[in-house]
């Protein structure tokens, strides 16, 4: 799959970030802006264990322009029956939100990679967005 | 007397993704369909857990194979819900206060089939659903704690996979990824240590007290002829457990005290009182006491009927657990009813591992 791109123009507007996640399992998301070896750490999701990032300013839009946004959704699963944890997990919420770009807000709501343990116990989802 | 075999296929998922499945935690098939046709080992029972798809099977000896089959489903775990969260789903919040309602959501449907020996054909649906249950707050608090521990443990291991893409250059996705990271982890991790007790040993353990509800309704056809087909029984029962520690150190031994209320509507049955053809309402109430220890259980279970026709079931019940796929079990004593009434049977219960690690929810996920 192709990476999927978001406009944030070249001014000083505020882009910000959402992620909602809806999943019975224990969530973690960590999100980064990338260039290059640079990783800048942006936000990480409360210590609620839902997953959720509330919407968060990362940077302005000229800061951020040819930088791609990195995010890491950790699902623990050791919560979650094994016999319910492929449905679980199939049946998520997920939704990445930015806004502040010359064409407002845009949704997304695929990853770009999936990876499960072998034991079902932990699942990976990384979604990068390239930003121009 | 009757002997059946009893075969609990579990965990069929859409899917052959990896799912290991073990019985330790789970009891012997209980689905109201089942119940409602008599062919549950025990009537008063109550499942701790739900599963989202599964197919039970029970096998006459003296029948044809696939006489006896059910299939159950919770539809919450196919539903979508941005809400959902792991506190809500456990039912407590951060402060560990209860919501005794919280698996109102959760309700398990069930259908049956099911052939007897003189030909007629029964279809039964059933629903069952847990209406209150309150968890001992000791209980409470060991869940908070497993909970926070792992919430603790997913934010290591989510920053050791950024620390390894960074150190590695590596990218999620490409060949060879999952490999080195899980390398990487288990190296990084060799000293680490969890504590004992976890979330599902915790959410495994029986509540304090529990009532659910159930209803089913069966239609029958004899000859094998649809156009035979008549309503035969219609049932709505509720079931609340008080369960008791037997030993505080060991949680996974109970003393389980059951009361059991049912109305029946039953076409099936004759009456001493009333015409052969009359259809019958019944009321049902019982208690049942059930010792359970890690492997074994056993029970007895007593049900008085009432309306219109008076009689009993008086039996008791034993399970034994072999191994975490192999599960016995056995009734014996008496139905409802005036002859034909004696009860024995015998239950062997499997469950197996899939393998495979192809996960197609990928698909659903990136396309």
């Amino acid at each position: 799959m192709a990476i999927q791109t978001y406009e944030v123009g070249t001014n000083s507007n505020p882009i910000k970030v959402q992620v909602e996640v809806g999943i019975d399992a224990i969530a973690h998301t960590t999100i980064y802006n990338i260039k290059g070896s640079d990783w800048n750490h942006v936000v990480d999701s409360l210590d609620d264990a839902n997953g959720d990032v509330p919407l968060t300013p990362i940077s302005t839009a000229v800061d951020l322009v040819g930088k791609t946004l990195y995010v890491q959704i950790t699902l623990n699963f050791e919560n979650i029956d094994p016999a319910n944890r492929e449905a679980a997990l199939e049946n998520m919420v997920l939704y990445y939100t930015l806004t502040g770009g010359p064409n407002g807000a845009k949704a997304f709501s695929k990853v770009d990679n999936t990876s499960v343990e072998d034991d079902f116990e932990m699942v990976y989802l990384d979604k990068r967005i390239k930003l121009i | 007397m009757r002997y059946f075999i009893v075969i609990f296929l579990s965990t069929f998922t859409f899917t052959t993704a990896q799912t290991e499945f073990s019985l330790e935690d789970f009891e012997m098939p209980e689905s109201p369909a089942f119940v409602l046709l008599d062919e549950a080992p025990s009537i008063i029972t109550r499942p701790n857990s739900s599963q989202a798809l599964a197919l039970h099977i029970l096998q006459n000896f003296e029948g044809s194979l696939f006489n006896d089959i059910a299939v159950s489903f919770t539809p919450y775990w196919f539903i979508k819900d941005k809400d959902k969260n792991p506190l809500r789903y456990y039912g407590i919040t951060a402060e560990g206060e209860q919501n005794p309602f919280s698996k109102l959501n959760k309700a398990t449907i069930s259908a049956a089939y099911n052939k007897t020996e003189d030909s007629i054909t029964n279809v039964a649906l059933g629903a069952r659903v847990t209406l209150f249950e309150l968890k001992r707050q000791s209980d409470v608090l060991d869940l908070q704690n497993a909970h926070n521990e792992a919430v603790a443990y997913t934010k290591i291991v989510s920053n050791l996979r950024i620390a390894f893409q960074q150190e590695s250059g590596m990218i999620p996705g490409e060949d060879g990824f999952d490999e080195a990271f899980a390398a990487y982890k288990t190296e990084k991790l060799q000293n680490f240590e969890r504590d004992s007790i976890t979330i599902l040993d915790v959410l495994h353990r029986k509540p304090m007290l529990a009532v659910d509800a159930a209803v089913g309704y069966n239609h029958r056809f004899s000859g094998d002829t649809f156009n035979n087909g008549e309503t035969a029984r219609f049932g709505a029962w509720t079931t609340a457990v008080f369960s008791s520690y037997l030993n505080p150190s060991a949680s996974k031994n109970y003393l389980n005290i059951y009361a059991f209320a049912r109305y029946l509507h039953d076409e099936t049955l004759t009456s001493p009182l009333l015409n052969n053809s009359e259809e019958i309402e019944s009321f049902d109430l019982g208690i049942k006491a059930e010792f359970e220890f890690e492997r074994l259980t056993f029970g007895y279970e007593y049900i008085s009927r009432s309306g219109d026709g008076d009689t009993y079931r008086s039996a008791g019940n034993i399970g034994y657990r072999l191994s975490d796929a192999l599960y016995l079990s056995g009734t014996f004593g008496n139905n409802f009813g005036e002859t034909d009434d004696l009860i024995t049977l015998f239950g062997i219960r499997w469950g197996f591992t899939t393998d495979g690690q192809q996960l197609p929810l990928a698909d659903t996920l990136q396309n």
